[in-house]
């Protein structure tokens, strides 16, 4: 046994060096950032976390071979760096840990489509509204026709992503049953088996699919919304005024330069690629 | 529904990248699931009751909570008294603990099956209990719970799926990440059902020839 044992251990040993010594190529940078070694002076790192299968505003592409993750989200994730002359660094996790990662100091702030709904602004802090997205009812083709208000979903079957604004449209409709579901893709999968009779997803999202997929419509169903619903906000962990002020600051940038239209075309773009 | 399998020209890299993080999760907790496990197993069957009453109740409690939510303890919780892991420190930690409360099971079942008469002998022979157990029993011991150790490092590697929860890029987040963005819901998930078989298939083949080889000396 103890013949065995020592060289188990010395081989662990190396092992775990050189585990330690590469660069992990996970989508989250699972590495903290070297700081004993650099003796010169090290660049400030801000953490993003976001939930990266929410094209266009965050999901995953291959450039190069490399898997990177890209989105208007992330485009200004780092304008914001860069403006706090910070380096960048992305955790990718599941939309529900999005905000207790904020609440236990895994990433600094939020960005991933998220609405600034008076129970989030009970636990983190928003800045102001940098996006607005309309909703939209997807449905079988077959069916296109036979809803034309949220009320026809009344007494069906509705999927939609649990913890997102959706859900809380959803929630509103009388006598409607829910299916929440972490994952969209998971959703898409209960439409096209009959399982649910509709979703209630962001419009941008809804038509990609429409597009990608056959069999499924948007249908034509209006959704009105407060202002202050449907539209996206940045978090960050409850008290830091200084980060939501500095944010703002950089959000105004971007706003009034036209930047974040063209961040979301680009993202769109890049989707059709 | 039309199944498209046009994304592995673009992402089979992703694929090839995200098997060896579930291999590199589930060796680093099995090799320190089975290092535990024969400490926890070593506790478990002490004489002392204060020893083996903590053994056990860290073998029970782990055992009777589901999987998940120790990941999502170790990731989140852990914050709350200042330790702050990587995610992928907390997938091996998460996997570390579950396979060892499983294997210390193993092992105790292990140690106890070696006959009593082996115990009798070394020590009248004049060996100290370590010694007997170190020398006569773990050795033979080992080499009847192959099987059982392959199957843990079988369950862990289909286990480590549900680290993808905390955003560890192994096979199921990886498959998740390209359902996002081929807007392709089930292919994806096929892909990383076949990669899990084969990953496992091969190593229950490897774990039938080491069996085989070690058998021989009998």
């Amino acid at each position: 046994m103890k013949r065995v044992l020592l060289p188990m251990m010395l081989l662990l040993m190396v092992v775990i060096m050189s585990a330690c010594g590469q660069e992990q190529t996970t989508g989250a940078g699972s590495e903290p950032s070297p700081s004993s070694e650099s003796g010169a002076a090290e660049k400030k790192v801000i953490v993003l976390g976001t939930s990266a299968d929410y094209a266009p505003y965050e999901f995953h592409k291959s450039i190069n071979g490399k898997d990177t993750i890209v989105g208007f989200d992330i485009e200004i994730a780092k304008a914001i760096a860069a403006d706090m002359g910070a380096e960048l660094k992305i955790e990718d996790m599941d939309f529900d840990g999005l905000l207790m990662a904020l609440s236990t100091d895994k990433v600094d702030f939020v960005i991933s489509g998220l609405t600034p709904t008076e129970e989030r602004k009970k636990n983190v802090d928003f800045t102001d509204i940098y996006y607005y997205a309309e909703q939209a009812v997807l449905v079988r083709a077959d069916e296109g026709d036979l809803i034309s208000s949220l009320d026809d979903l009344s007494g069906k079957q509705v999927g939609v992503q649990k913890s997102s604004i959706q859900e809380g449209i959803a929630q509103d409709i009388h006598g409607a049953k829910l299916t929440s579901l972490a994952k969209i893709p998971e959703l898409i999968l209960e439409l096209q088996t009959g399982r649910v009779e509709a979703l209630i997803l962001e419009k941008p999202v809804a038509q990609q699919y429409v597009k990608n997929q056959q069999g499924l419509v948007v249908a034509n169903v209006k959704i009105e919304q407060a202002e202050d619903e449907g539209g996206s906000a940045i978090a960050v962990k409850k008290g830091n005024k200084e980060l939501v002020d500095q944010i703002n600051s950089t959000l105004e940038k971007l706003k009034t330069g036209g930047e974040i239209e063209r961040f979301v075309v680009e993202a769109n773009e890049m989707l059709g690629e | 529904m039309n199944l498209d399998f046009s994304f592995l020209s673009e992402h089979w890299q992703d694929y090839a990248r995200s098997a060896w993080v579930t291999l590199e999760l589930s060796f680093f907790g099995v090799l320190f699931g089975t290092l535990l496990g024969v400490m926890v197993a070593l506790l478990r069957i002490s004489r002392v009751w204060p020893i083996k009453f903590v053994a056990s109740a860290y073998i029970e409690l782990i055992r009777g909570t589901p999987m998940l939510v120790q990941i999502l303890i170790i990731h989140y919780g852990l914050t709350v008294i200042g330790v702050n892991l990587t995610a992928f420190m907390s997938g091996v930690v998460a996997l570390t603990m579950n396979s060892s409360a499983y294997m210390a099971e193993v092992f105790r079942a292990g140690i106890q099956a070696i006959d009593k008469g082996q115990t009798e002998a070394s020590r009248s022979l004049g060996m100290s209990h370590g010694m007997t157990l170190r020398h006569i029993i773990l050795p033979q011991a080992f080499r009847n719970m192959l099987p059982a150790i392959g199957n843990e490092f079988i369950i862990i590697i289909k286990d480590s799926s549900l680290v993808s929860m905390i955003g560890i890029a192994e096979i199921i987040y990886t498959a998740r990440a390209i359902q996002g963005v081929t807007f392709q819901p089930l292919a994806p998930l096929l892909v990383a059902a076949a990669l899990y078989f084969v990953i496992t298939f091969t190593l229950a083949n490897l774990l039938t020839w080491l069996e085989r080889r070690l058998s021989i000396s009998r």
